[in-house]
């Protein structure tokens, strides 16, 4: 039966790395990231892309709703003549339905402009 | 991350991470194709490597995540083998003629990759629970309860071998 202090040191004593030194080992590393240079350059610049984008997704968000905001609040006469109207053509249409799925797709047409599928590298 | 400065904090940590890598899968030479399969993978992800991991834990992560999944890819027969009697050499031990820990591998391949990854940090490594537990993606508990076992069962083992 072994206590723990003898375990540590017989752990303690591996000393074995690879297969090869370190010099070998790190030529051999410097050898493959050589190789994967312009996988890396191009994963950077995808990172980057989808950080700016996302950043200006959120600066033009805000923008539209301090707009929106802005637009309801000078025309309060505005929605309640467009519900009227939308209700006197197309009685049985839930307005605000119309509004939620009509919002939905705008937000859907946007992310998949400014999020286009990945074409590989 | 420059190229530079990562090729810089790998030379300090390439010598620990081997010989855990060694430890781990029991060959020199997959030992040694399995940490520059993780370094590469680090290197491709330095810019999302974050200050909050120590850059040795973030590399014995990547590194584990690696060993883990060749071992998926294989046949499950080896690590499912916990029965005492299956405490047998692995081939890939056997064939390795640069081992001089034979008695210590054999325990340690009787062991689950858990309790043998687990001791493997612990007292080779010299890592703390807590980075075990980053390292290994568990809870502090969790890694403590393996540690526990595992070391029950290696003294079991290494007595058996006497």
């Amino acid at each position: 039966m072994k206590d723990d202090s003898e375990i540590k040191r017989m752990f303690g004593e591996i000393s074995g790395t690879g297969e090869k030194d370190s010099g070998e080992f790190m030529a051999e590393l410097d050898r493959r990231l050589d190789m994967v240079e312009p996988l890396k350059k191009y994963h950077d610049s995808q990172i980057r892309k989808y950080r700016g984008t996302s950043a200006a997704a959120f600066f033009a968000g805000v923008l539209a709703c301090a707009a929106g905001i802005r637009f309801v609040l000078l025309n309060p006469g505005f929605f309640r003549t467009l519900r009227d109207s939308l209700l006197s053509v197309v009685p049985d249409i839930p307005v605000a339905a119309a509004y939620a799925v009509a919002g939905f797709l705008i937000t859907a047409v946007a992310a998949i402009i400014a999020f286009p599928a990945k074409k590989g590298f | 991350m420059t190229r530079e400065r990562f090729t810089e904090l790998v030379a300090r940590e390439q010598e620990g991470l081997r010989r855990f890598l060694r430890a781990l899968c029991g060959d020199a030479f997959e030992a040694d194709d399995i940490a520059q399969d993780a370094l590469v993978k680090a290197y491709v992800a330095s810019d999302r490597y974050v200050e909050r991991f120590r850059f040795s834990t973030w590399l014995f992560r990547i590194a584990y995540n690696c060993w883990l999944d060749r071992q998926r890819k294989r046949s499950p027969v080896r690590t499912a083998l916990t029965h005492p009697d299956a405490a047998a050499v692995p081939d890939s031990v056997r064939a390795d003629a640069g081992f001089e820990y034979q008695g210590l591998y054999a325990a340690l391949s009787a062991l689950s990759e858990q309790e043998k990854t687990s001791l493997l940090l612990f007292y080779m490594e010299d890592k703390q629970v807590r980075e075990i537990a980053e390292i290994m993606n568990a809870r502090e508990g969790t890694v403590k309860s393996w540690l526990s076992r595992g070391r029950e069962h290696l003294k079991k083992h290494m007595g058996n071998e006497r």
